[in-house]
């Protein structure tokens, strides 16, 4: 499974071309204010995890940007535990036979995803003093040929598309604190061209293993795509996130917002464009349930 | 609360997150039996959380923390 296709190689030639000309500081791409002033939107309040539900209505607006400050953090802590992960299995694969090919631009996927950590960790360190804990755990497990491969690029995908709905609504978004929405736009600026990338090679991975799959495998890869979707999503409910705002409960409001059909309804909007991608690459047979 | 009420509450957890359906008692294996994924983990930590009021530093746990009920109460719990 050496070769790739010819529209995916001349795909990682125009990205390696482009992300040359793109290609930044991180340290100099935004400027930091020496102290945040927290009576501003960080998160857009229509994506602030709490709401629709009634115990968002029920805050006054200042408590909501205290909120909105909180999600900001959480959003980056989030982004930061899924590009770890993510620099390590791309420096593993960096001229592996099989991804000679995409290799050149695997180099730029890696620096991009260093200088977003740059940027992210900087605003969560300097203005919250902390980055929320990772509670997520990988456990070793046998793979058939070609599986850890996929669900490492698909998960990639996965995890990429949903942060991805979010930083081009919030970098346009004038009410946004202006170094949130920074962080968001250059954020947005390199996501587009992984996203690219990633789905072109998602599913030359899929269509290339797939095949030789028993159904069981199969089953589980679905499984699998099925349960991180979700799993993703229930990081963006944090009680760590309710507490530092000063809300009582956290563990039972993060229930309350995972249940409501509101906040449910919104998972369905921003998960849209993803399902609609792997179902018809028959990565999954049916939409995963939000719930 | 008891020893007895911590792993109730842990076994009606798992049970309602166990999509095998199979009944959960203190010794079944968690992982091994697939009775959760590890993609549920984080929900596990956070219910632990709950239970016991203290932080979970997910970075310094030892694989087989959550083998079954009497593991994570042992491990989570026990003073």
């Amino acid at each position: 499974m050496n070769a790739i296709p010819p529209d995916l190689r001349d795909t990682v030639k125009k990205l390696h071309d482009v992300s040359i000309g793109d290609f930044r500081n991180p340290y100099a791409a935004i400027d930091w204010p020496e102290k945040m002033d927290r009576a501003q939107w960080f998160t857009s309040p229509r994506f602030i995890s709490l709401n629709g539900t009634p115990a968002y209505e029920a805050l006054t607006e200042e408590k909501r940007k205290e909120l909105s400050f909180f999600e900001a953090v959480n959003f980056y802590s989030l982004n930061i535990h899924g590009e770890r992960p993510l620099c390590k299995g791309i420096a593993e694969r960096l001229y592996r036979p099989e991804h000679r090919d995409v290799s050149p631009y695997l180099h730029h996927f890696l620096a991009e995803e260093n200088n977003h950590m740059i940027y992210f960790a900087t605003f969560c360190e300097k203005y919250a003093g902390k980055i929320y804990p990772d509670r997520h755990l990988a456990f070793p497990r046998d793979f058939a040929d070609g599986e850890e491969d996929f669900l490492f690029f698909a998960h990639t995908l996965i995890f990429e598309e949903i942060v991805e709905f979010y930083n081009v609504k919030m970098s346009k978004d004038p009410a946004l604190e202006p170094t949130a929405r920074a962080i968001n736009l250059l954020h947005h600026r390199d996501e587009a061209r992984h996203l690219v990338f990633g789905r072109k090679l998602t599913k030359h991975l899929f269509q290339a293993h797939a095949p030789q799959w028993t159904q069981e495998v199969l089953a589980g890869v679905r499984e699998n795509l099925s349960n991180f979707i979700l799993s993703t999503w229930r990081e963006y409910y944090n009680p760590d996130v309710y507490r530092d705002a000063g809300l009582p409960s956290p563990h039972d409001l993060r229930e309350e917002a995972w249940n409501d059909p509101a906040c449910v309804a919104h998972r369905r909007e921003v998960s849209a464009g993803l399902f609609k991608y792997l179902l018809e690459n028959k990565m999954l047979e049916k939409e995963p349930p939000l719930q | 609360m008891s020893e007895q009420d911590v792993k109730k509450q842990l076994r009606d957890w798992v049970a309602s997150k166990s999509k095998a359906g199979k009944p959960v008692n203190d010794d079944t294996p968690l992982m091994e039996q697939r009775v959760i994924t590890s993609m549920q983990v984080m929900d596990l930590i956070l219910f632990i959380e709950k239970l016991s009021g203290r932080p979970v530093d997910a970075g310094k746990l030892k694989k087989g923390v959550f083998r079954d009920v009497n593991t994570i109460y042992e491990n989570f719990f026990h003073a």
